[in-house]
């Protein structure tokens, strides 16, 4: 049996050009070639250094910035292709939980109106009923639903990220991209809104898009996970497959850097990868890992690998792996 | 090893509008040479205020040390004229801030801030402060150092700033590092070479390190000892296994059970995080009682009356909470 994906992203390019006076322009390679999917109901979580292009990804997948080239097709639909009001219709099925609860709600609004705005904007059910789509939606976030009339100020971290889901599933979208929705929280808090986040999955059937910069939590939340590098997808595989058997030089040295609790930390067996990702403006003509790869062959400066399936979907991108 | 820095029943408050904040409430730490501690809890805990204490950096109106003592090799540093202190500063003890782009001056080279410290605290040509400035960014791993030395820091990356922090932190040889948060604002990769280099330079100068942080793997990794803090009480002080292997105290056992720690070999199952309800209260409106009874799942109606005191358990290990502690003598 085939599942029809609910998101399908083939071959996205998001390229920056900044025109220079006299010169040649120069071109960002934010996202270079990124293919994923993901099926209702699941989760997958792309994870990267910063400037690896996963936020580019999920802003290029949400229509926020324009696409360079590829293909994005969300329930069939090929919402990369749609225009102004067909895009502005579409939108109420894909929505998005943004890092900073600080910035993303308006200062001047009553959280009540912020949650009820999409509905407005939307023309979805009558004013009576949006009002109450709006304490519904508060009390499955884990609000109480006399707060709607204070405002943003009033509310601690967790909640203000608690009022962004609730906005998020005012449309009742098929999918919610989140960018880092918890990493400017505390742990404790932290843990609370992961919680309500598994739990809406669970009774409502939503897919995540789950962008983040934190292993654990990826671990923890995801059903699938793409590594990018660069603005390429180096390593795709389910979550199990993907944490015991990392296959990338890559994704195994960003398992190492992550500090271990429980387990006794074996420093000398840590493969330390010295210095920072190369600029996506003069990308490296092969691999673009090779400068920091500590296993890279000669082949690897000048001919970059394609993203290959190593057995049940697992892809990685290493001229390694075939050399074995 | 000897003891270098300790602070006694340090209580420091704020005056603010909503009422007088207790930001540390009969705080006791002490740190021996070559040492490094973590202090580790939630945002608004005390983590970073109790170093701006040892840093004699307090913000003072509104903010004030009302009692306690804070002694650097039996020099008492509360009573010192601010003049005084600024020798110590950055001298003896220095600190490296969290966000390294806003604490670096973006309008100075990298070498000059670095040499200015040199300065400030020896008696050495402007020659020789450069020296010593380009000695330290090639000792903290910066590529070049000599050419680097003359870039200014928008033209470093994240993780070269912290580097150069780290390098102007230690330009003067101090005995005593406070980093706050150090790696919060870095990826994981170059998390682990600012963690590698840390512990490397505190291995080869013995400076001792407080290393503040929410992260308990950050913990794991460097440091001896940890105290853990919350609304301005430590509640549980030990050795980093004991702390993390066994932890007692209920606030620390959510502190390490919420977080979902990365595992090498990940399960089918995935139970629901465990959660701390609610929220830090505000300093202002601590009732009695133990601070963190509001949101602790066993507290008992004596939590909410009086407040439990710090107590060994072991040799090492302490623990504020009456549950633990009246277990243990009953």
């Amino acid at each position: 049996m085939t599942t029809e994906p609910l998101l399908e992203v083939k071959n996205l390019k998001v390229h920056f050009t900044k025109k220079k006076m006299f010169k040649e322009p120069t071109v960002v390679h934010a996202v270079d070639g990124v293919s994923f999917s993901i099926e209702k109901g699941k989760t997958l979580g792309i994870v990267g250094e910063s400037g690896s292009g996963k936020t580019t990804t999920a802003l290029a997948v949400l229509r926020l910035v324009p696409i360079t080239d590829g293909e994005i097709n969300l329930s069939g639909e090929k919402i990369s292709h749609m225009e102004k009001d067909e895009l502005r219709l579409a939108r109420r099925h894909f929505q998005m939980i943004f890092q900073d609860p600080y910035s993303s709600l308006d200062p001047r609004c009553r959280v009540g109106d912020i949650v009820r705005e999409p509905l407005d904007l939307m023309d979805i059910g009558d004013p009576d009923q949006r009002d109450q789509k709006v304490k519904d939606l508060f009390e499955q976030v884990g609000l109480r639903p006399e707060l709607t009339n204070l405002f943003p100020h009033q509310f601690s971290g967790g909640q203000r990220q608690r009022v962004g889901l609730a906005r998020a599933l005012a449309t009742e979208p098929d999918l919610i991209v989140c960018d880092e929705p918890v990493s400017a929280l505390d742990v404790a808090v932290q843990a609370q809104i992961l919680n309500v986040m598994r739990r809406l999955q669970e009774k409502m059937g939503l897919t995540y898009l789950f962008i983040s910069h934190d292993l654990g939590v990826v671990q923890h939340l995801c059903d699938d996970v793409a590594v990018m590098y660069l603005g390429q997808v180096v390593e795709k595989a389910d979550r199990k497959t993907l944490f015991t058997n990392p296959k990338h030089p890559y994704t195994k040295a960003l398992l190492a850097a992550v500090p271990r609790v429980h387990a006794n930390p074996d420093v000398a067996q840590r493969v330390a990868l010295t210095g920072d990702p190369p600029s996506p403006i003069n990308l490296p003509k092969g691999c673009r890992f090779a400068g920091r790869c500590p296993v890279a062959l000669d082949k690897c400066a000048t001919e970059p690998p394609a993203l290959k399936d190593w057995g049940d979907g697992h892809l990685a991108s290493c001229h390694l792996l075939e050399a074995n | 090893m000897s003891e270098l820095l300790s602070v006694k029943d340090l209580v420091v408050d704020f005056r603010t509008r909503a009422g007088n904040a207790r930001v540390l409430n009969h705080i006791s730490l002490d740190l021996q040479e070559g040492e490094i501690l973590g202090i580790v809890g939630e945002s608004g805990c005390g983590k970073s205020m109790t170093a701006l204490s040892v840093m004699g950096l307090i913000p003072s109106p509104p903010g004030n040390i009302t009692s306690g003592s804070i002694s650097l090799e039996g020099l008492e540093l509360t009573s010192l004229s601010s003049r005084k202190m600024r020798d110590i500063r950055g001298n003896v003890i220095s600190m490296i801030f969290q966000e390294p782009m806003t604490s670096l001056n973006p309008v100075f080279r990298i070498g000059d801030q670095i040499a200015e410290s040199v300065l400030l605290h020896e008696k050495v040509s402007k020659k020789q402060a450069w020296a010593r400035a380009v000695e330290m960014l090639e000792k903290v791993g910066i590529p070049e150092p000599a050419i680097r030395a003359k870039a200014y820091p928008h033209e470093l990356s994240g993780g070269m700033r912290q580097r150069v922090m780290i390098g102007l932190a230690l330009a003067c040889k101090p005995r005593v590092l406070i980093a706050d948060e150090p790696t919060t604002a870095l990826d994981v990769t170059v998390q682990a070479q600012i963690f590698d280099l840390l512990r490397d330079l505190q291995r080869d100068t013995g400076t001792a390190i407080i290393l503040i942080t929410h992260d308990m793997g950050a913990v794991a990794e460097l440091a001896d000892r940890v105290a853990v803090m919350y609304a301005g009480h430590i509640i549980e002080s030990g050795s980093t296994r004991d702390i993390l292997d066994n932890p007692q105290h209920p606030y620390t056992k959510g502190l390490i059970a919420c977080v979902p720690h990365l595992e090498d070999t990940p399960t089918d199952e995935r139970p629901y995080l465990e959660e701390i309800e609610g929220v830090v209260p505000p300093l202002t409106e601590l009732g009695s009682g133990c601070a963190f009874a509001p949101r602790c799942q066993y507290a008992m109606d004596h939590c909410r009356i009086e407040v439990p005191v710090i107590q060994p358990i072991t040799d090492r290990h302490k623990v504020a909470c009456f549950k633990v502690t009246e277990g243990v003598s009953a």
